[in-house]
């Protein structure tokens, strides 16, 4: 324990670390420092947000803080994490809506990903670039949401015309490619750009399943 | 000058661990050149193990061994002192890939060389490779733009000569080289650095099925 505002916090408190229990409301407090902390991440990095400047940001003190989080790594996996389940939630929306084939899954996946970034810039940014900038737990957390896409993809392989023989890295690969496409038109505030890289994500993701020569 | 020069790195070379204190006679130049160079090591490995944001310079000469004072004779910080590391860690891998074997044999050939001499430079030193492609991302900024130009200059020496014109090379590239450092980076995190060359099949497949074919890329990839 390095901080006095830690010593005070007191615990434990049912929102701590991970994910309320189901069927409970995140409490608001928590939902604020997760907000404060999603922009100051847009605006500052993961290296600019302080826990400082998310209690102010938040209105929170900063025992409030070590209430819910040990530190700052653990508030930004829980951004993180948080952003990750509301974008997979549409997703799963536009995507299970109606009855879809896998290749339409995949480009309406894609059409709606491509949708979000450009509406929620802020989120993007956490979710695909300074999650690979905030520490180890943070890493880790971003390459189980790429190991997410990477198994929507690999249902792929069940296609009559994929080829049997793809390596066993190529989805973590696609994957990869995917989102770093995605990073780069974000991180230079390419908007219309994410726009026109549709037609080639989506020709990325399933040209090797429906490869017939 | 330059005599006197190679006679320390001879010294420096045959177990002297670092330059003796005081009147040592060695040029001024020549000095500044190695502490610079410690510091460049000190700074690889006080990233690759702390991660950049939590580099201070306390850490850098505490690994170079060097002191405070000094540190700032050579940079003016942190920043400045990992870009140097970083240009020289870009320097040597495009060199290694770019001279590897096979610069006159075919298209596909030629990537399956620099893709093995890539895989190669890069499990030889973990720290290195952290220092390549993981941390200049933490680092933003200047090195965070260098090796986004690195990068780039990466996808360079894997494309096909000449470029076919219809595509978005752009694209290809970027997409090729979020692939290829994808699988890197998660092997390297995975503390698999010395098996990296055995993604060489299917980084070649990667690199070669966009132009031609899978059947084509794979038995080129078979052959790595």
């Amino acid at each position: 324990m390095q901080y006095l505002s830690q010593r005070l916090a007191s615990k434990p408190s049912p929102g701590r670390g991970g994910d309320p229990p189901p069927g409970a409301l995140p409490p608001p407090q928590r939902e604020r420092i997760l907000d404060a902390t999603e922009r100051l991440i847009a605006e500052h990095g993961c290296t600019g947000a302080s826990i400082e400047a998310i209690v102010k940001a938040a209105g929170v003190s900063s025992v409030t803080f070590y209430e819910f989080f040990e530190g700052k790594e653990e508030c930004f996996v829980a951004a993180f994490d948080r952003a990750v389940e509301g974008g997979a939630a549409e997703l799963a929306r536009v995507t299970e809506a109606e009855e879809l084939s896998w290749p339409e899954q995949i480009a309406t996946g894609l059409r709606a990903v491509t949708a979000l970034i450009g509406a929620e810039p802020e989120r993007a940014r956490l979710c695909l670039g300074e999650a690979q900038t905030g520490g180890p737990e943070l890493s880790a957390h971003f390459e189980a949401a790429l190991d997410r896409v990477a198994a929507k993809l690999r249902e792929g392989r069940a296609l009559e015309t994929a080829p049997s023989d793809l390596p066993a890295t190529h989805e973590e690969a696609t994957a990869g490619a995917l989102a770093w496409l995605l990073r780069e038109r974000l991180e230079t505030g390419d908007t219309e750009g994410l726009e026109a890289l549709y037609p080639q994500l989506v020709d990325i993701a399933l040209a090797p399943y429906l490869d017939d020569g | 000058m330059a005599d006197s020069g190679a006679q320390a790195a001879e010294a420096l070379a045959s177990g002297r661990d670092r330059l003796p204190p005081g009147r040592h006679g060695l040029p001024r130049a020549f000095v500044a050149e190695n502490q610079r160079e410690r510091l460049l090591n000190g700074v690889v490995e006080a990233v690759a193990e702390h991660g950049y944001n939590a580099t201070t310079i306390s850490r850098i000469t505490a690994a170079a061994k060097i002191s405070r004072r000094t540190f700032y004779e050579s940079f003016e910080g942190k920043e400045d002192c990992f870009l140097a590391a970083y240009e020289m860690i870009e320097a040597h891998v495009l060199d290694s890939m770019l001279s590897a074997p096979g610069a006159g044999e075919p298209w596909p050939d030629r990537v399956r060389a620099r893709l093995a001499a890539l895989l190669d430079v890069l499990a030889r030193d973990a720290a290195v490779s952290r220092c390549f492609l993981i941390e200049p991302l933490a680092a933003g900024g200047d090195v965070a733009a260098r090796y986004r130009e690195a990068m780039q200059l990466l996808a360079g020496t894997l494309r096909p000569e000449p470029p076919p014109s219809e595509l978005d090379m752009e694209v290809r590239d970027q997409a090729l080289i979020g692939g290829i450092a994808t699988l890197i980076v998660r092997r390297l995190n995975a503390g698999g650095a010395q098996r990296l060359p055995d993604l060489l099949p299917d980084l070649v497949e990667l690199a070669l099925a966009p132009y031609i074919g899978r059947e084509e890329a794979k038995r080129q990839a078979a052959a790595a």
